[in-house]
């Protein structure tokens, strides 16, 4: 049996070490709990909104090309005044090769078009006096005629229903102007040469068939 | 007589004197009291430690609805009863203590028992069945009231009262004519 002093002695001593285990499990639950806290709190209030902007950029990802020039944003606005939509990922690159297809062959029948646009210059000149050379006759006037019928104009295509297309390339933005009768630049107003396939091609891509 | 309230309060207020007060009043009681569950001094006194010591670590704890003799008894029987229910877990004492304890024994029951009469008693009490036992104790030990042994004994007035008759009769059985003169 101890002695009263060192029972006393016993008994604070107990009591010091079990306060500071309280202490040590009171200081690990708070440094456990808070920052668990914390992260449920700002779960709660702000990650509703992450999942949203993250969502709104999967989409966008999914919309343009991952890099490099060809990271088309390419938007479609009915201008009948209905809701812009964006084009997907694969569409966005169809719509690339389609109007590259375009200009490839501007560039390649360069020389060759300008030959044309010489014999279309003497067609017109003909055409302006088709009496002069008997020569041309009436096949000249009907080539005349052809010729008119078949040269895209700026008011032809931009007839209703038309829809905006708008092609960003990194800070460049360009649009066009798609109608039932072709495709024009808005900015210049010049009319894209389309053969009718690569038109109707464009309307599928651009979902406006 | 608040038995260690008022004590308690001052000890509360921060007058560290007041704890040897209470330990005074009721350490060796307690002990003594555990002693009765687990029959085993050092046991029993560490267990009343481990009571002491519950009532600096928890200071709000106890809320002066009862004594404080009767919430230190409640703690000290808890208690006794966990280390019962864990017996076979803990290790008994090494042989050569073992020889001390009846010694050790007999001097805590001197400590707590300084009169002849309530020696006697007690040495008639290892006959009786444990509950009657311990109503005895608490009451005529450790002067607690009926209704604080109860408290202590998780028992009603009524079924404390059948306890210390029905231990009565035993006792005067056991101590024979002196029985009568010692209860």
């Amino acid at each position: 049996m101890r002695d009263m002093e060192t029972c006393r002695a016993e008994i604070f001593r107990r009591s010091g070490e079990r306060i500071r285990r309280r202490q040590r499990r009171r200081r690990t639950a708070l440094t456990l709990c808070v920052p668990l806290a914390l992260c449920l709190v700002i779960g709660l209030t702000v990650g509703p909104d992450w999942v949203r902007v993250g969502r709104a950029n999967k989409g966008a990802e999914n919309q343009l090309p991952s890099s490099g020039e060809k990271a088309t944003q390419v938007t479609v606005l009915p201008l009948d005044g209905g809701e812009e939509w964006f084009l997907t990922k694969t569409a966005a690159e169809e719509l690339q090769a389609i109007l590259g297809g375009v200009k490839d062959r501007d560039a390649a029948g360069n020389s060759k078009h300008e030959d044309e646009k010489d014999k279309t210059s003497v067609y017109a000149s003909e055409c302006e006096i088709p009496n002069d050379a008997e020569f041309f006759g009436t096949k000249a006037d009907d080539q005349c005629q052809e010729s008119a019928s078949t040269e895209p104009t700026a008011t032809a295509a931009l007839e209703e229903p038309a829809y905006r297309i708008t092609l960003q390339r990194g800070q460049e933005t360009v649009d066009y102007v798609v109608t039932i009768d072709g495709l024009v630049e808005e900015l210049t107003g010049e009319p894209i040469p389309l053969t009718e396939e690569e038109l109707a091609e464009l309307r599928a891509v651009l979902g406006i068939d | 007589m608040d038995n260690g309230a008022g004590s308690y309060r001052r000890f509360l207020n921060g007058e560290e004197s007041a704890f040897d007060e209470i330990m005074e009043e009721s350490f060796r009681g307690l002990v003594f009291f555990v002693d009765g569950y687990v029959h085993d001094v050092h046991l029993a006194e560490d267990i009343a430690i481990d009571v002491f010591s519950d009532l600096i670590v928890h200071r709000h704890r106890y809320n002066f609805k009862v004594s404080l003799k009767t919430y230190l008894f409640m703690l000290g029987r808890s208690r006794a009863l966990d280390a019962l229910r864990h017996r076979r877990v803990l290790t008994a004492v090494a042989l050569e203590e073992a020889a001390e304890l009846p010694d050790q024994q007999t001097e805590l029951e001197e400590a707590v028992l300084a009169d002849e009469r309530k020696r006697a008693v007690h040495a008639a009490l290892a006959r009786l069945p444990e509950e009657m036992r311990e109503a005895v104790h608490l009451v005529y030990f450790e002067d607690m009231s009926y209704d604080e042994a109860a408290r202590v004994m998780r028992k009603n007035r009524k079924q404390v009262d059948n306890l210390l008759y029905r231990a009565k009769r035993e006792l005067r059985i056991i101590l024979g004519e002196d029985g009568e003169q010692l209860l």
